[in-house]
C-alpha cells in the first residue's frame, strides 16, 4: 500500500464504518485511478508524497455529513439523527430571528422614547454591524421556510461575520488589559468563541435540509411559540422593570428549549416514534448548545472574587435557567438515545 | 422515480451510462468529457450521487471485477433510469427552446440596429 493510499484510507475513516465496508475499496480504486497522470515518474512521486486535494477532502467530509444526516433512503438511525439536527438548527434559527425582531422593536422603542443612541458617538460602528448581523437571521428563517436551504446558509454565514468580529474584539481587549486573572473577562472571551462556534454549527447544520429531507413548515404552534419567546425581553419595556433582571440575552435560548420540550410533550403523542425521537434528540442538542454558549461567562462571573457585587436575583435567575436547561437536555437525551437503541443497527446493502 | 428536476451531476452520470456500463473512474472521466470540462466531480461527490441514483432505482450494478485486489463495480442505466433521463432531457430541451424563441427577436433587433 502506497503512502498516498494510506492517506486516502485515513480520510475515508470519516465515513460511517458500515458504509466503508460496502464502498471503501471501490472508492479507493476510483481515487487512485483519478490521480494518475499517465506519467510513470510523476505517478511514482505522487504515490509517495501526494495527498488528497482539498476538494477531495471536502467531498468526503460532505459525504460523511450527508450519510449521517440522511434523507429518505438512509438507515433509520441516520434518518433520526438528520431529523434531530434539522430540529435543532430550525429552533436556533427561529430563536435568532425572534431576537432580531426584538432588536428592531427595541430600536424603535428607544428612538420613540428619546433614548435612541444611534446618532451618538457612543454608538460604535461595531454595534451597527452587530445589529445588521442579527437582523440577517430573519431572511435566513424566511429562506428556510421557503425551502431554500442554500440561500439560508448564505444569510446565516453573513450573520456570523459580526460574531467573529466580536470574538476577535473580546480576545483583543483581554490581551490589552492587565487583568489576565480576570475570570469575567476570560469567561466572556471563551463564551464569545463558543457563541461563534454554535453559529458556525448552525450554518453547517443547514446542509441537513437537503432536497430529500422534510423542510421547515410554519405550523401554528411554531408561530405561537415564537411570540411567547418574545415575552422575556418585552418585559424590559415595562416601566420600573430593572434592566439587569433580564440583561442576559441567553434567556431566549433557555425559554426556546423549554417551549420546544413542552410542545414535544404535548403534541408528540400524535407523532410517529421516529418523529418523537428526532424531536427528543433535537431538543437535547439545543439544550447542549444553549449551555455551551453561556456557561463560560456565567462560570467566570461566579468564580470572580467580586461575586457578591452581583445582584442576588441575577445570579439565582441565571443558575436556575442553566439548571432547568440541563435537566431538560438530560431527560430528552436519555429518552432519545433509548429510542435510537431500539432502531436497527446501521447497515448498507451492497448495490 | 424522480419527480423533481435532476441535479446536473445526476443528469450527467445517467447520460454517461447510456451506451455501456462504466465503473466509478470511467464515469468521472466521461462526465468531464460530456460537459466540456464544466462538471468535474470528486470521488466523495460521485459516490453520493451513485448512492442516490441506485436507491431511486435509476442505476443498477452490472458486474464486479477484482483489479489489484480491489473491487471495481460497473454500473448500468436501468429502464427507470432511461425514462427519468429522457423526461429530464425533454424538460431541459423545452426550457432551452422557450428561451431561444424569446431571445431570437431580441438578437435580431440587436444585429439590425447598429446603435
Amino acid at each position: 500500500m502506497t503512502p498516498l493510499e494510506q492517506r486516502y484510507r485515513r480520510l475515508l475513516q470519516l465515513l460511517p464504518s458500515p458504509y466503508l465496508e460496502v464502498r471503501g475499496e471501490e472508492m479507493v480504486d476510483t481515487f487512485l485511478l483519478s490521480v494518475r497522470k499517465d506519467d510513470p515518474e510523476a505517478d511514482a512521486l505522487a504515490e509517495v508524497v501526494g495527498h488528497p486535494s482539498w476538494g477531495e477532502r471536502l467531498s468526503i467530509v460532505r459525504l460523511a455529513f450527508d450519510l449521517r444526516c440522511g434523507g429518505r433512503h438512509a438507515p433509520p438511525r441516520y434518518e433520526v439523527l438528520g431529523g434531530a439536527v434539522r430540529w435543532c438548527v430550525a429552533a436556533i434559527v427561529l430563536i435568532h430571528a425572534v431576537s432580531a425582531v426584538q432588536l428592531l422593536i427595541g430600536d424603535v422603542w428607544w428612538w420613540h422614547t428619546g433614548f435612541w443612541m444611534g446618532d451618538s458617538p457612543q454608538w460604535s460602528a461595531m454595534s451597527w454591524v452587530s445589529d445588521v448581523g442579527a437582523v440577517l437571521w430573519l431572511p435566513t428563517l424566511m429562506a428556510l421556510a421557503m425551502r431554500r436551504p442554500r440561500v439560508a446558509q448564505v444569510f446565516a454565514g453573513l450573520a456570523t461575520v459580526p460574531v467573529l468580529a466580536a470574538a476577535l474584539l473580546e480576545t483583543r481587549l483581554l490581551s490589552l488589559g492587565s487583568a489576565s486573572m480576570d475570570w469575567v473577562a476570560w469567561g466572556w472571551v471563551v463564551s464569545a468563541w463558543l457563541i461563534l462556534a454554535v453559529d458556525v454549527c448552525v450554518v453547517l447544520g443547514l446542509a441537513a435540509f437537503h432536497p430529500e429531507a422534510p423542510g421547515l413548515r410554519p405550523r401554528p404552534w411554531l408561530i405561537r411559540g415564537a411570540v411567547v419567546l418574545m415575552v422575556p425581553n418585552a418585559a424590559l419595556f415595562i416601566p420600573g422593570m430593572a434592566p439587569w433582571l433580564l440583561a442576559d440575552g441567553s434567556i431566549v435560548w433557555h425559554l426556546g428549549a423549554a417551549l420546544g420540550a413542552g410542545a414535544v410533550l404535548l403534541m408528540g403523542r400524535g407523532w410517529t416514534s421516529e418523529q418523537r425521537t428526532q424531536a427528543h434528540l433535537g431538543i437535547a442538542l439545543l439544550c447542549t448548545l444553549a449551555l455551551a454558549r453561556q456557561a463560560p461567562y456565567v462560570v467566570g462571573f461566579l468564580a470572580q472574587d467580586g461575586t457578591s457585587t452581583l445582584p442576588a436575583f441575577f445570579v439565582v435567575s441565571i443558575v436556575v435557567q442553566l439548571m432547568v436547561t440541563t435537566a431538560i437536555g438530560t431527560a430528552f437525551a436519555i429518552a432519545g438515545l433509548r429510542q435510537v437503541r431500539r432502531l436497527p443497527r446501521v447497515t448498507y446493502a451492497p448495490i | 422515480m424522480m419527480n423533481k428536476p435532476m441535479t446536473e451531476q445526476a443528469f450527467f452520470v445517467l447520460t454517461t451510462l447510456i451506451d455501456e456500463p462504466l465503473h466509478g473512474y470511467a464515469i468521472m472521466q466521461a462526465m468531464t468529457d460530456l460537459s466540456d470540462g464544466r462538471v468535474n466531480v470528486r470521488v466523495g461527490t460521485l459516490y453520493g450521487v451513485l448512492d442516490r441514483l441506485s436507491a431511486e432505482g435509476l442505476i443498477e450494478l452490472d458486474r464486479e471485477e477484482i483489479v489489484q485486489g480491489r473491487a471495481r463495480k460497473y454500473y448500468r442505466l436501468s429502464d427507470e433510469g432511461s425514462i427519468a433521463l429522457a423526461r429530464d432531457a425533454a424538460r431541459q430541451s423545452a426550457n432551452a427552446a422557450a428561451a431561444q424563441r424569446r431571445l431570437a427577436p431580441r438578437f435580431s433587433r440587436m444585429l439590425g440596429d447598429p446603435a
